[in-house]
């Protein structure tokens, strides 16, 4: 390669490498760092800052709290990542076929991803309030149910940790995810050729052979990537459990990040945070490996 | 099935089955969007209602009467024009700035094979993945001693560097797929340098991958809230996300009318321009998001 | 082709420079002073201003109170401009809201960004986190002069906030105390026409206004333990009244474990779960009691405050007169009210620690706190403002003297206690009274398991205290 082009080349990516390293990669080393110092506001002037090797993770595993907000976190992000995909790929398709008034529909799809997050949140938890709910409104008038339902407060659990509000929590990071999860598999399925549908329908495939053979299969890498994408997102969420629920009732909607959140700025414990969120890094770190060897392989 | 051999009851059959699939479809879809939508009108429907008429047991679904009042006093409770711009500011620096350096970097990444491309491709790739909760200490010291806390600079910054890697990787993908290497040959035959190239071939052709790069990072930047609520919340510097928790006092929402009329006058601006400009986010993903 | 080439480098540099300059800008913008441009220093010259010849400035936050969050910013800086005709001192008044503001507090005590002066609360926990380096300065030497006649004017059981450990830190200016609110027209509809005044009566009357429909959904509720949305501050009253303490005057021993929290812990329970009584979800986050209040499904909020009644005069006035704020029923001891409270202080790391004192006292004067008070419908210990008519003018207004017989502050000798306070899982406080209330658990084993937990963060804080006390 001639020298003037790699010169250009590493002139091109410089600004944006030193920008990610500064305010990313160091951050998360310094935070690593912290989970092996002991650092709790209260003690700091007494017993400083001293290495305290595994410590902090020996504790937090230890902690109920923690274990069942990783508990949480797995189960949430099954939940949110299969049921975002699911009707993303629903709505995608609807979006795909050509009728007056898509491009109205595709503008209205957007609007759970340009409503911030703690707004949307807000407005989330006042329709959610039993008495008060739109939903239970409907559904008593239905007769399907008799009781309110407490969407945010009823403890019973299901299926070894599933619990109404999880749903409801769900419920409302589906609603944020669903317009990008629409707009890229829209966008997978336009690049699929017609003339595969046009030859399956010669051959008398139904709608549902249709999407087993053609466009599932056609949409395998954006998924993969969507996938992925979703999941470490999911590991790392704060902002709607957070603010809907701060982890209740009883910590079924707690998860990872909303208890690092707390034990930094509620309870001034930065070692056991850090440890936490240490945790929350190296899960992403495996399915990121995982994800970057797969595309690699690919090039 | 000897019954419907016949061929008129196999179109008749046909026939039900697609209005049965047709049913399951419209109903499908309504239920979906009455899901997209629901807190949108909730939000609007109550901005236009008084106090009482929100808290009351069971909702009212319609307002009695359409006050537009506390649209009025949403934009005096707080300095809101301000804080709007300071948003439009800073959100639109950020995507000019974003869309610059991930579309330089994506494109040397994509298009040329140079020592180490590899490791910053992973690099991007990690860094993709690290949670924002767990670099708030370190960034807000970080920037502290920098001089750049409670200045437009230090936010700019750390919401570039959020929106990057995802930038720097959508853009990779885009310049991969998206035209012929011919083309950028022929110009350098020409005796175009790589800048000019860059300049005037490929960035004009790559405008949806740019948009929806500029999509992406100016929505990071307007939607956040945690990271400026604790890097600029000084006075009327402040964002519209942070300014908008202005109404909440210590015993909770003062005026939920006028609370949800600020959250619609930020919501509304947004759902326009995307609305606008969808057909160019989706032809930039796709593009993108499949060759990557 | 080599023109073209030029021409083009140069578009990508004008690009990278409108880029840059966009980035300066951003810079400046951050640099620049704020909207409000302070007026030249004119005017008489200072009569007790240090001979300093180059012009002061401070800067202070104040949270938000008040239906504007915009006219009492204004308020502020009118007295503040007025401030600087008088001394010379320029001061730089800006808003945090209640949200943002206990992050910063904590960012604060760290060495992080501050002000030179705030509108403060949590006096003692942040002195204990500022390790004498940051966080709270006290102003004690400067009292004598700048505060000559606080005793006078104040009422000095409401401004204990202010001091910790014989330091004086600063005045404290909004007093906040919680007392009892009920539908009065709801109660009247079931033959109740008077407020109930001890605990059996507050449970016979929640039990009879309460209302249920076939279905078995609650359409009344008969009561709530408060409308603090900060759970824990609610909660700990009831214990007080029946005359239990949480700590030794000395901070350094728990005492929960005796027979007044097992009889408090009783009733409280059977409210909720006995008599059905209190809507069992009113720990969670998204649960507000005074929403229920406004939503006219809740008949008697244990304890309100007095933001609560100015929202019920401005939002909704449909309600006028159907609700009544009276003293507290009494419980096996005292019927007293929980009482918060915020003060004006200096914060270390400041330059002009005498300024700030000076404009913080200048605050205090008896004109300025009518007018804060008035607009921001706080109460003040300050003994002029509660003479006000405005303090005067409504039903429930003429309660509040009545109600400061009785209070009790809600800071506590340790420096531990507002840790314990936090309103999150985890959080002392909220742990006991969920598990007990809640979860149900058995009260031997919350109580025991609780003291222990306090008995820890405080002996923490003690040494602490001690550290800080060998520092200065």
């Amino acid at each position: 390669m001639g020298r003037n082009r790699i010169i250009f080349c590493y002139l091109m990516v410089a600004p944006a490498v030193i920008l990610v390293l500064v305010i990313t990669v160091y951050p998360m080393l310094e935070s690593l760092r912290m989970s092996f110092l002991a650092y709790d506001l209260m003690r700091i002037n007494i017993d400083g800052t001293p290495f305290v090797g595994l410590k902090n993770f020996d504790t937090i595993l230890h902690d109920q709290r923690f274990l069942i907000s990783l508990k949480n976190t797995f189960l949430f992000a099954i939940i949110v990542v299969s049921a975002v995909i699911f009707l993303g790929l629903m709505m995608a398709q609807l979006l795909n076929m050509s009728f007056r008034g898509r491009g109205v529909l595709r503008s209205l799809i957007l609007i759970p991803w340009v409503t911030p997050p703690v707004v949307a949140a807000t407005i989330w938890v006042w329709m959610y309030q039993p008495e008060r709910s739109p939903f239970n409104q409907v559904l008593r008038a239905l007769g399907i149910i008799q009781t309110n339902i407490r969407f945010l407060a009823d403890t019973t659990t299901f299926l070894g940790g599933i619990s109404i509000p999880m749903l409801a929590v769900s419920s409302v990071r589906i609603w944020n995810g669903l317009p990008f999860v629409t707009l890229m598999i829209l966008a997978g399925l336009q690049s699929i050729p017609v003339e595969l549908y046009e030859a399956a329908e010669i051959d008398g495939a139904g709608a549902l052979a249709r999407l087993r053979f053609i466009t599932l299969p056609s949409l395998r890498p954006v998924l993969a990537i969507l996938i992925t994408l979703l999941g470490l997102g999911a590991i790392g969420h704060f902002e709607v459990n957070y603010v809907m629920t701060g982890g209740g009732p009883r910590d079924l909607t707690s998860i990872l990040a909303v208890v690092a959140y707390r034990q930094a700025f509620s309870f001034y414990r930065f070692d056991l945070a850090s440890a936490i969120s240490t945790v929350i890094l190296v899960l992403t770190s495996l399915i990121a490996t995982f994800y970057i060897r797969s595309r690699m392989s690919e090039t | 099935m000897t019954f419907l051999a016949r061929p008129a009851d196999t179109a008749l059959l046909r026939q039900i089955q697609r209005i049965v699939t047709n049913a399951f479809i419209i109903v499908g879809t309504v239920a979906v969007f009455a899901y997209v939508l629901l807190p949108f009108y909730w939000m609007l429907k109550s901005s236009l209602q008084t106090d009482l008429e929100i808290m009351k047991i069971p909702s009212v679904w319609f307002p009695t009467q359409l006050s537009f009042r506390s649209y009025a006093r949403a934009m005096t409770i707080i300095p809101f024009a301000r804080y709007i711009s300071n948003s439009l500011f800073v959100s639109g620096v950020t995507t000019a700035v974003c869309t610059i350096l991930a579309s330089m970097a994506g494109y040397v990444l994509a298009r040329h094979k140079f020592p180490g491309a590899t490791v910053l491709l992973m690099l991007f790739l990690f860094t993709q993945l690290i949670p924002s909760i767990t670099r708030v200490f370190p960034v807000y010291f970080m920037l502290q001693r920098l001089h750049l806390l409670n200045s437009y600079l230090g936010l700019t910054i750390a919401y570039v560097s959020f929106s990057l890697p995802y930038s720097v990787l959508m853009l990779q993908g885009y310049f991969r797929g998206s035209y012929p290497h011919e083309l950028e040959e022929a110009a350098l035959l020409d005796g175009c340098t790589w800048f000019s190239a860059f300049m005037r071939i490929v960035l004009p052709i790559s405008i949806p991958g740019i948009i929806a790069v500029a999509t992406y990072s100016f929505l990071g930047a307007w939607n956040d809230f945690l990271w400026a609520s604790l890097l600029l919340n000084k006075g009327e510097m402040k964002t519209i996300q942070v300014g908008l928790r202005d109404f909440v006092g210590e015993f909770g929402v003062q005026g939920m009318n006028n609370f949800m009329a600020a959250c619609a006058m930020t919501t509304i601006p947004a759902i326009l321009l995307y609305g606008l400009g969808q057909k160019y986010i989706v032809q930039g993903m796709s593009a993108g998001a499949i060759k990557g | 082709m080599t023109s073209k080439t030029t021409v083009n480098r140069r578009h990508f540099l004008r690009l990278a420079a409108v880029g840059a300059a966009a980035l300066g800008l951003a810079a400046c913008g951050g640099a620049a002073p704020t909207a409000t441009p302070a007026p030249k220093a004119a005017g008489p010259t200072p009569t007790t201003a240090p001979a300093a010849k180059t012009p002061v400035n401070i800067t202070m936050w104040t949270m938000n109170y008040g239906p504007d969050t915009a006219v009492w910013l204004q308020m502020m800086q009118d007295i503040a401009k007025s401030f600087k005709d008088k001394s010379g001192i320029s001061v730089d008044v800006q808003m945090c809201s209640w949200d943002v503001c206990r992050p910063k507090l904590l960012l604060i005590n760290q060495g992080g960004e501050h002000p030179d002066c705030a509108d403060m609360f949590w006096l003692w926990s942040n002195v204990g986190l500022g390790r004498g380096k940051y966080g709270p300065m006290p102003i004690t030497e400067y009292k004598a002069e700048l505060f000559p006649d606080l005793e006078q004017r104040f009422a000095m059981a409401g401004m204990q906030d202010g001091f910790y450990l014989n330091e004086f830190y600063g005045p404290v200016y909004r007093g906040d105390p919680r007392t009892l609110m009920y539908r009065n027209d709801v109660l009247q509809a079931v033959g109740l026409n008077k407020s109930p005044s001890t605990w059996d009566e507050l449970t016979e009357y929640a039990k009879t206004a309460q209302k249920v429909d076939k279905a078995g959904n609650v359409t009344m509720w008969g009561f709530e333990f408060g409308t603090d949305t900060t759970k824990p501050q609610q909660l700990v009253t009831y214990y007080w009244q029946a005359g239990g303490e949480f700590m030794t005057k000395d901070g350094k021993t728990a005492t929960i474990d005796n027979d007044q929290m097992r009889q408090t812990l009783k009733w409280m329970y059977d409210m909720i779960w006995t008599h059905k009584v209190v809507p069992p979800d009113f720990m969670e986050k998204g649960h507000a009691a005074f929403d229920l209040f406004t939503g006219q499904s809740l008949a008697i909020a244990g304890q309100s405050g007095i933001g609560d009644c100015n929202n019920l005069d401005q939002k909704f006035k449909e309600l006028d007169g159907k609700w009544t704020w009276d003293v507290l029923a009494t419980g096996p001891k005292n019927r007293v009210s929980y009482y918060g409270a915020g003060y004006w202080g200096v914060i270390r790391g400041t330059k002009y620690p005498y300024e700030c004192a000076k404009w913080i006292a200048y605050l205090s004067q008896d004109e300025n706190l009518i007018r804060l008070s008035q607009y921001g419908g706080f109460m003040s210990p300050n003994k002029a403002v509660m003479a006000q008519p405005f303090w005067n003018d409504r039903p429930w207004k003429k309660v509040l003297p009545k109600v400061m017989e009785q209070i009790h502050p809600s800071q506590h000798p340790s420096s531990a206690w507002s840790a314990m306070m936090v309103n999150e899982p985890g959080g002392v406080m909220y742990d006991f009274y969920y598990d007990a209330l809640v979860k149900k658990v058995d009260f031997d084993t919350v109580i025991k398991r609780t003291q222990q937990r306090m008995q820890t963060e405080m002996d923490k804080a003690a040494a602490m205290e001690q550290h800080n006390l060998s520092m200065i």
